[in-house]
C-alpha cells in the first residue's frame, strides 16, 4: 500500500520521504512530501477472517514557498482521492525543523479489500 | 492549528437521540455528559504519554482541563488536548513529527487512534443507553 502512496506522491516530481527520516545534517529539499503509517486495521470480519484492511497515513508537504504548501497539498489531496484514498478536510499545519520551511499535513485512509 | 474538539459520534446516534426525546429525556444534558465523560477518558491518557516528554512541564500544563461545553445552536463542542496558545505548541511537533523527528505515536493515538475512538464511542453509547433505560423506569 505504501508503494501506491509513494508512487502517487512521486508523480508531483518532489522527493518523498518517511517522516522523521532526515538526518540532523541533511539539508531540507526546497519542496518535499513526507508520509507516516499510523496504523492498519482489519475490517469486514466474517467466516473468522478479515476481508478488508484500512491503512491510516499522515501525508505532509513541506516547502520554502508558503503558498505552495497550501496549493500542492490540495493538489495531492485531489489526486489521492482520484486514486481511491479517503480524505476528509483541507489539512492542518505541521511543524518544520527549519525556519525556512512551512508544512501542511492531511490524514489519509485507504481501504484494501 | 486550533485545539481539538470532541463531538458526539456513534452509529445510530440519531435513533438514540430521537428515542430519548420521545421518552422526555434531556438531550442537551445527556450530550454534555457524553462529551465530558469522553474528555475525562482521554485527558489522563495524554498526561500519561506526556510523562516521557517532561522537560519544563509547560506542554503538559497546557492540556485543557475545562469541562464546560460550548453550544452553538444544536451543536455542543468541548476542547480536548493541548492549548496551543498557552504553551502547547510543542505538542504539534510530538503529535505529527517533523522531517527530522519521528512522531510520538502513543500521543497521537491518545487522541486520534482507532482504539481511543472505539472507547469514546462506547462511553457515549452507554450514556445514551443508560438514560433511555432511566426514562423507561429501568
Amino acid at each position: 500500500m505504501e508503494d501506491k502512496l509513494i508512487e502517487i506522491l512521486q508523480g508531483f516530481a518532489y522527493p518523498v520521504k518517511l517522516q522523521g527520516s532526515l538526518s540532523e545534517n541533511e539539508k531540507y529539499p526546497d519542496h518535499f512530501f513526507t508520509f507516516w503509517n499510523n496504523n492498519s486495521m482489519s475490517e469486514g470480519f466474517y467466516d473468522n477472517k478479515d476481508h478488508s484492511l484500512v491503512y491510516d497515513y499522515d501525508v505532509n508537504f513541506y516547502s520554502n514557498d508558503p503558498e505552495l504548501v497550501y496549493t500542492k497539498l490540495r493538489e495531492a489531496i485531489e489526486e489521492l482521492k482520484k486514486q481511491g484514498f479517503i480524505i476528509s478536510g483541507d489539512g492542518y499545519s505541521v511543524a518544520s525543523d527549519e525556519p525556512t520551511h512551512d508544512g501542511r499535513g492531511v490524514h489519509v485512509l485507504y481501504r484494501k479489500n | 492549528m486550533g485545539r481539538n474538539r470532541l463531538g458526539l459520534s456513534f452509529e445510530g446516534l440519531d435513533l438514540y437521540a430521537r428515542r430519548l426525546e420521545k421518552l422526555g429525556g434531556d438531550i442537551k444534558n445527556v450530550a454534555e455528559k457524553c462529551l465530558v465523560k469522553s474528555k475525562e477518558h482521554i485527558t489522563p491518557k495524554l498526561h500519561q504519554v506526556m510523562s516521557r516528554h517532561h522537560l519544563t512541564g509547560a506542554t503538559e500544563a497546557s492540556i485543557d482541563e475545562n469541562t464546560s461545553v460550548e453550544w452553538s445552536g444544536t451543536q455542543g463542542k468541548l476542547p480536548v488536548g493541548f492549548n496551543l496558545g498557552s504553551g502547547g505548541l510543542p505538542s504539534v511537533f510530538l503529535m505529527y513529527g517533523t522531517p527530522r523527528m519521528k512522531k510520538d505515536q502513543a500521543m497521537y493515538n491518545a487522541i486520534y487512534g482507532s482504539g481511543i475512538k472505539k472507547e469514546v464511542t462506547q462511553i457515549q453509547q452507554e450514556i445514551f443507553n443508560d438514560e433511555i433505560l432511566k426514562q423507561m423506569g429501568g
